[in-house]
């Protein structure tokens, strides 16, 4: 459909007097532009969780003017959350997350559109919600939803902006599609056992902040196709001893999913792969 | 070779919170070894029951990934850096070994 006010892809023609004020601090720098902020515009992103990550990711897109904005999560806030979860107040306690979260969006931005999808993530439904969106953006708090993501995305060819955060660690890279992906990075989860409920989970608040502000930037960056983002390699934060350090990683020819040889041609069954509890329990919860 | 080895934070608690901690050997797996010497407990998370390194775990010299290198067999030399960094999802308590046997390959929460 087109109502003559944009372009085929979706991006507007032309900025009205408001979105060139709203998006001047961008529009104003070279490697953004008019141009590239109609991209912004137009850009469809999707959003694994509402929670630590996802909370700046989704900000700082919608900021943006990131047209369409998706958010999967299915759990409702719990006061726990507020302590790093900015997309969630005080009196979102006991409402859906997502529902928080597209008020927060909207109130920050009313311009972007924001879809929720308050569901578990599942092998089931991946696809079909990964497939109405260009870039993915992954906040997902367990191993079964970061392993599924990541086939999804390879699979259906779609850009994968990965990050993770663990009492003051965080890690950030970007996956494109035959460029690498997570099972290359890390061939296999810990062990069943090892990672205890996100409820018994420590982390710093603010670290959230600063690996959901590198994946929102990996995202603009995408969306504007400037810069080098974080492809083929894997950005480590550690906060304590504030010290960052970037390591190579690579395609491995031997991944049984993007490999030279691959195994995997469709989603699996990822809390056997797991070794966890159901995905309808702890899929794309809260993310962080 | 004296190398000097990165400790991330949910390792951090298990070399006295100490972020590089120093391990002598000619390859990684020997300072590998040592590190776990100087700390018995880092051997359960950097190691699986068979002595492996584990596949959510990687271990790096200089920032490479050792397996695009020569694998644990990499020599290393004075002044060098390894990072052992595991896989990390969030929701995820500071790993313990569960007991300092050898090869016990369970993390326990607090």
């Amino acid at each position: 459909m087109n109502d003559g006010q944009t372009t085929q892809s979706g991006a507007p023609r032309v900025l009205t007097p408001q979105q060139v004020m709203r998006y001047s601090r961008h529009i104003i720098m070279p490697q953004v532009g008019p141009v590239g902020q109609r991209k912004l515009m137009a850009a469809k992103v999707l959003i694994i969780g509402a929670g630590g990550l996802g909370s700046p990711i989704a900000v700082y897109l919608a900021l943006a003017g990131v047209g369409t904005i998706g958010i999967v999560d299915f759990d409702v806030v719990d006061l726990s959350n507020l302590q790093r979860q900015i997309l969630h107040q005080t009196d979102d306690v006991g409402r859906p997350k997502v529902q928080s979260a597209k008020e927060t969006l909207l109130a920050y931005n009313p311009e972007v559109t924001v879809i929720t999808h308050e569901t578990p993530l599942t092998s089931d439904n991946a696809f079909a919600i990964i497939d109405q969106y260009d870039i993915v953006v992954n906040g997902a708090d367990n191993f079964a939803t970061r392993y599924l993501v990541n086939d999804a995305c390879y699979l259906r060819g779609k850009p994968l902006v990965d990050g993770s955060i663990l009492l003051f660690d965080g890690q950030a890279t970007t996956y494109l599609p035959g460029k690498g992906c997570y099972r290359c990075l890390f061939p296999e989860p810990p062990p069943p056992g090892l990672v205890p409920s996100c409820a018994e989970a420590g982390v710093l608040g603010a670290l959230c902040g600063t690996i959901g502000s590198i994946q929102a930037t990996e995202v603009l960056k995408l969306i504007l196709g400037v810069g080098e983002p974080l492809v083929g390699r894997l950005l480590l934060y550690d906060a304590l001893s504030m010290e960052v350090r970037i390591v190579k990683t690579r395609r491995d020819p031997r991944c049984p999913l993007c490999g030279d040889h691959p195994t995997i041609h469709d989603l699996i069954d990822y809390d056997a792969f797991c070794g966890g509890p159901p995905l309808t329990t702890t899929g794309a919860r809260a993310g962080h | 070779m004296a190398v000097k080895v990165y400790i991330p934070t949910p390792f951090r608690r298990l070399t006295g919170n100490r972020v590089h901690v120093e391990a002598d050997g000619r390859t990684v797996a020997e300072v590998l070894a040592d590190l776990i010497r100087r700390f018995p407990a880092l051997g359960e998370l950097i190691f699986d029951a068979e002595r492996r390194i584990p596949a959510h775990v990687n271990v790096y010299l200089n920032n490479r990934e050792i397996h695009s290198l020569d694998g644990p067999e990499t020599p290393v030399q004075d002044g060098d850096e390894v990072a052992v960094i595991p896989a990390i999802a969030g929701g995820m308590q500071t790993p313990m070994p569960r007991s300092a046997g050898r090869g016990a390959h369970t993390w326990r929460t607090e």
